[in-house]
């Protein structure tokens, strides 16, 4: 499977299943999505992360960084990871963007706010691939196609020969990221990378994962896009059984 | 099913029977001018100065909250916080329009009188009849002839087992003395009068064909310039309901901490005993204040939670040995392995007659603490209330935190189907929250929610995604299809008491 991530789409109210391109359906969001932890094709590396600064999860501006790509990696718009206000300033508000103004903008207040916690996880875990995927979306952030251009950047071969080790490593921590957001779980870069090795000859091998954190378990957004909820926990009202889902819109 | 002519012979012979009983409830003295709770349609915004000059307002209608600019999380928490502590000091000002910084500790409070706030059992009454907002008390047998002797001053308290056992049956909360807390749960005259116009005072009428299509949707209160506005009446607030918790104070020294009221205690009933119920007199002290309020743009009500500063200490504060007890449910000091913290008692957990109000274990005392602790800034706002509260024993008591929907377009979203439910409209059916994502995630009460403290989805309390599960005793005919049937009781569990028979 492979292919770019359609995003920036309107999603049509009431679609059903097959529609045409270019219009979000849980099927291109879960295929955008498993496109980039299958990504095999060759793509543009980034120069250098030498420039970029550490990440601090408590800065606004990183997680706008983290938030942008995050919704370029899971095709879900940066308003639904995080809702409450999510907001790209330019430097003369109410001038239209670009360019944006990362001092300005605001990555929206949510109670639950679990996108701190993937953000802490990615950054305890792989501070360096994450330094470099946040500066990749610095490269781009008035890009008209950022979230075209960050995939790009990120769909390559393993054995790519002009890629660095670091190269490799942002591609497979965006790997990772997309499966924190969609299943609420952590899978290690490396494990990714080692079953990808291992698969051909072992079909039966199974990742090793951690859920996050109960909060996150309840926040995937796999259940979310299949209109549903996760075993366990729902915040729909009692006996929504009875009747169809609500509009995916309302989702997703 | 029961017909028409059933029901009316059952009336009667409840009245016939309660007239031998002499089951007259004293008149009660009509109420003061003053007393009267009229909400506030301009309250004051967060940015008021906190002085004396906020003792005197009254409930808001509304909230009225601002993002302002840096963390909008943490200015609409303060906001909304801001509006919980108007709500606190209206609701316990003085019934006789005194002051409430002048308060003593037994003055009666607005919401403790009747023309305000009614008890669930006053509401939801045997044989599901219907009554009126000016009806007198009606007061238990059992209880009567002390009710008489006291010329009716005294609050009475009939036992279910709600007031002894915490949400989900989790259990009963045993203060320091050994005596249960007791807990009790009351509605305003705009929710009474919604529950009676649709007959939801009784199971056979919630359960009703009529009632089968009810949505089930509170007034919504609506300050000046809001939506709703103008459908609600001047001075009401839409539904609010409260829940408190009570403790026994035995000790006369005890008294000068505490908001007290001199109560009649009626018993739950037990079914092996063959006594009678006992009516027990006991100066109760306010140890917890649950707050629910619908408005017109937070459908999923704002949910206010207060209680006596010196319940339990926070978990934080135990670690680093940092208690100032004594407290109410933790004795400092004990060790973990005789006093296991935040633990059930043992069981059997229902109050035997012959006990009174003390547990059937003389030694056991609920160890509790405080799992989440509060937020320094609500920590400062409470310092700022308790300080324009003079030497009254409301300075004692502290805001945990308010609830409310935090998705400010999902919040006010109105049902949009055809025709046009009535006002408030409130949609009920969104997906996938249809909470609003509360804010903050959990909030629970030590002495209201004991067992459930804590951040686990789902497991630990919070209030709207707990009450967003409430449904009534609504049934679908069988010619309705299951997806037209809609049961949901607006976020209270109070119409899942409405009775067909008699309790005792």
């Amino acid at each position: 499977m492979g292919g770019s991530l359609p995003n920036k789409h309107p999603i049509a109210p009431n679609a059903i299943e097959d529609e045409p391109a270019g219009v979000v359906t849980r099927r291109t969001v879960l295929t955008g999505a498993a496109a980039v932890t299958a990504a095999a094709s060759v793509g543009t590396a980034l120069d250098t992360p030498a420039g970029a600064q550490s990440v601090d999860v408590n800065s606004q501006e990183h997680m706008v960084l983290f938030v942008l790509l995050s919704s370029a990696l899971t095709g879900i718009p940066p308003e639904k990871l995080a809702p409450g206000g999510f907001k790209l300033q330019s430097p003369n508000p109410p001038a239209p963007t670009p360019p944006i103004d990362l001092s300005k903008s605001i990555p929206g207040f949510d109670p639950v706010d679990v996108k701190r916690e993937y953000l802490t996880r990615a950054n305890e875990k792989c501070p360096a691939a994450l330094e470099y995927l946040l500066q990749l979306v610095r490269k781009n952030l008035n890009a008209s196609n950022r979230d075209e251009a960050i995939i790009a950047a990120l769909q390559f071969d393993d054995d790519d020969k002009t890629k660095r080790p670091a190269d490799v490593d942002a591609q497979y921590l965006a790997r990772s990221i997309v499966l924190m957001w969609y299943l609420g779980a952590w899978y290690e870069p490396a494990e990714l990378k080692a079953l990808r090795k291992d698969l051909p000859t072992d079909p039966t091998r199974v990742p090793k994962f951690e859920v996050v954190s109960p909060k996150a378990y309840t926040q995937a957004w796999a259940l979310r896009v299949a209109q549903a909820h996760p075993m366990g926990f729902s915040e729909m009202q009692f006996g929504y059984w009875t009747r169809p889902p609500n509009p995916r819109t309302d989702f997703i | 099913m029961r017909t028409k002519h059933s029901l009316a012979v059952g009336m009667i012979g409840i009245f016939a029977i309660v007239g031998l009983l002499g089951w007259t409830a004293s008149a009660q003295a009509p109420p003061p001018a003053s007393a009267t709770l009229a909400c506030d349609d301009d309250p004051p915004p967060d940015t008021t100065p906190i002085d004396a000059a906020l003792l005197i307002k009254g409930v808001p209608c509304a909230e009225k909250v601002n993002p302002g600019s840096g963390d909008t999380l943490a200015n609409l928490q303060r906001g909304f916080d801001f509006y919980s502590w108007l709500t606190f000091l209206a609701l316990n000002a003085p019934a006789d329009g005194s002051r409430i910084d002048q308060a003593k500790p037994n003055t009666p409070t607005k919401w403790e009188h009747p023309s305000n706030f009614k008890q669930l059992l006053d509401v939801m009454l045997e044989d599901g009849r219907a009554s009126k907002w000016t009806d007198k008390k009606i007061v238990p047998p059992e209880c009567l002839v002390q009710y008489n002797k006291l010329k009716g001053q005294v609050m009475v308290i009939e036992m279910i087992e709600e007031s002894f056992n915490e949400p989900f049956k989790t259990g009963p909360l045993i203060d320091q003395q050994g005596n249960y807390a007791i807990f009790d749960i009351l509605m305003n005259k705009s929710m009474f009068d919604y529950i009676q116009k649709h007959n939801l005072q009784s199971k056979v009428g919630q359960q009703s064909k009529e009632n089968a299509s009810l949505k089930v949707d509170f007034p919504a209160g609506a300050n000046k310039g809001q939506e709703g506005h103008a459908n609600m009446p001047p001075g009401d607030p839409g539904a609010v309901m409260i829940k408190v918790s009570w403790k026994v104070l035995d000790a006369p020294a005890e008294r000068q901490n505490f908001h007290t009221v001199d109560a009649l205690v009626l018993m739950p009933l037990d079914p092996k005993e063959t006594a009678k119920r006992p009516c027990v007199r006991k100066t109760l002290g306010l140890v917890g204040f649950h707050v629910g309020h619908k408005t017109v743009v937070r459908r999923q009500w704002i949910w206010t939670s207060f209680e006596h500063k010196k319940n339990v200490p926070e978990q934080q504060e135990v670690e680093s040995k940092q208690e100032r007890g004594p407290y109410n449910f933790y004795k400092v000091g004990c060790d973990p392995t005789q006093c296991p913290v935040n633990h059930t008692p043992p069981t059997p957990w229902d109050p035997k007659y012959k006990n009174g109000l003390k547990f059937f274990d003389s030694e056991f005392r609920s160890q509790i603490t405080r799992v989440v602790p509060l937020t320094d800034k609500t920590k400062d706002m409470n310092k700022q209330f308790q300080d324009i509260l003079g030497n009254t024993v409301w300075k004692n008591y502290m805001l945990l935190s308010t609830q409310w929907p935090s998705d400010f377009n999902c919040a006010k979203q109105k049902d949009a189907s055809t025709p046009p439910p009535p006002e408030p409209a409130t949609d009920f059916k969104k997906e996938p929250d249809m909470n609003c994502a509360p804010a903050p995630t959990f909030l629970a009460n030590s002495t209201l929610e004991t067992y459930s403290q804590g951040t686990d989805p789902l497991a630990s309390s919070s209030c709207m995604a707990c009450h967003g599960n409430a449904v009534s005793q609504q049934v679908r005919p069988p010619d309705m299809k299951p997806e037209g049937f809609f049961n949901q009781s607006d976020f209270t569990f109070m119409l899942e008491k409405a009775q067909s028979k008699r309790r005792r």
